[in-house]
């Protein structure tokens, strides 16, 4: 269901006189977290300021056929995700990488001064998530750094509530393990 | 000790400066420009129409010189970003069975006996 706010950015853009203030206020509203939830992903900053900008495209492309049966919120967070999650595996394959070479090149550029402000908790944190399946890994951030409920990432990634609790309990043993043997 | 305890939230990772405030307008000048290039899409694709149905009132005199020239028309159109991927899906009959050739290519392939959800999730 679409918030107050919500609904007031979907009269601007539904009105053909005032679609782009509309918009622009829908960028203005979601880019910081859609910025986030991306980057989060794919960790460097120009491939998610470039799955950004094309979140924000899409959107605009299919907003006409958004009925707020989901928020506004909901809706861009899928497509988001969907864009990285693609970019991924799109990623991986382009470049013939096996899957433990991609996590190599990921964790070293964690390495790289000034990526983590030197916390060595979320190094390490950060690098045990790269071993898990990149939908495993999405399901941990929306649930535990999100701060998103079972019925949102459900939502989102149109994944039912059962399984996502399974994934994210998978995740945490998971990471539990890798930490410890750190 | 609750997961959110154990795993502290990572810190985000820090966009250069300025970024969002230039962000909204970058995002508009790609719409706008998505925009003006799309009726060249349709023009292209018309173009390709005229060609192969011009093509096709002389398919039975040299059918395979027909279709190695509307092969390379075709290839003309990609490699120049007239048509982008997305053109060419929308303009097949089976835009789905091009996919899976795809993924079929370049996918490695899973074992046979996972579920669906055990291939994506575990």
């Amino acid at each position: 269901m679409t918030n107050k706010g919500d609904q007031e950015i979907l009269e601007l853009i539904h009105n053909p006189k005032s679609r782009e203030i509309g918009f622009r206020a829908l960028i203005l509203a979601y880019q910081k977290r859609v910025y986030r939830v991306i980057r989060r992903m794919v960790l460097i900053h120009e491939d998610a300021d470039d799955l950004t900008q094309d979140t924000f495209v899409k959107a605009h492309k299919h907003i006409a056929r958004f009925h707020g049966n989901s928020s506004l919120f909901t809706w861009l967070y899928r497509i988001a995700t969907n864009e990285a999650l693609t970019f991924l595996a799109q990623k991986k394959k382009r470049h013939f990488f096996s899957i433990n070479d991609h996590q190599e090149k990921m964790a070293s550029f964690l390495d790289q001064p000034g990526t983590l402000n030197g916390d060595q908790i979320q190094l390490l944190l950060q690098k045990s998530l790269l071993k898990l399946p990149d939908k495993q890994r999405l399901v941990f951030h929306l649930k535990c750094q999100e701060d998103l409920t079972y019925e949102q990432i459900s939502e989102i990634t149109g994944t039912s509530i059962g399984a996502l609790k399974a994934s994210y309990h998978h995740a945490v043993k998971k990471i539990e393990k890798s930490l410890s043997e750190e | 000790m609750t997961t959110m305890q154990k795993f502290p939230k990572s810190h985000d990772f820090n966009p250069p400066e300025d970024y969002f405030e230039n962000l909204p307008e970058e995002i508009m000048s790609v719409i706008g420009s998505k925009k003006k290039t799309h009726w060249l899409a349709y023009a292209a694709a018309a173009a390709v129409f005229i060609l192969v149905f011009g093509l096709g009132q002389s398919y039975y005199t040299a059918p395979q010189n027909n279709e190695l020239i509307l092969d390379q028309q075709i290839d003309l159109f990609i490699d120049s970003q007239y048509w982008t991927a997305e053109d060419v899906l929308n303009m097949s009959d089976d835009p789905d069975a091009i996919l899976d050739d795809i993924i079929d290519e370049e996918l490695f392939v899973a074992d046979d006996s996972w579920t669906e959800d055990q291939q994506i999730w575990y």
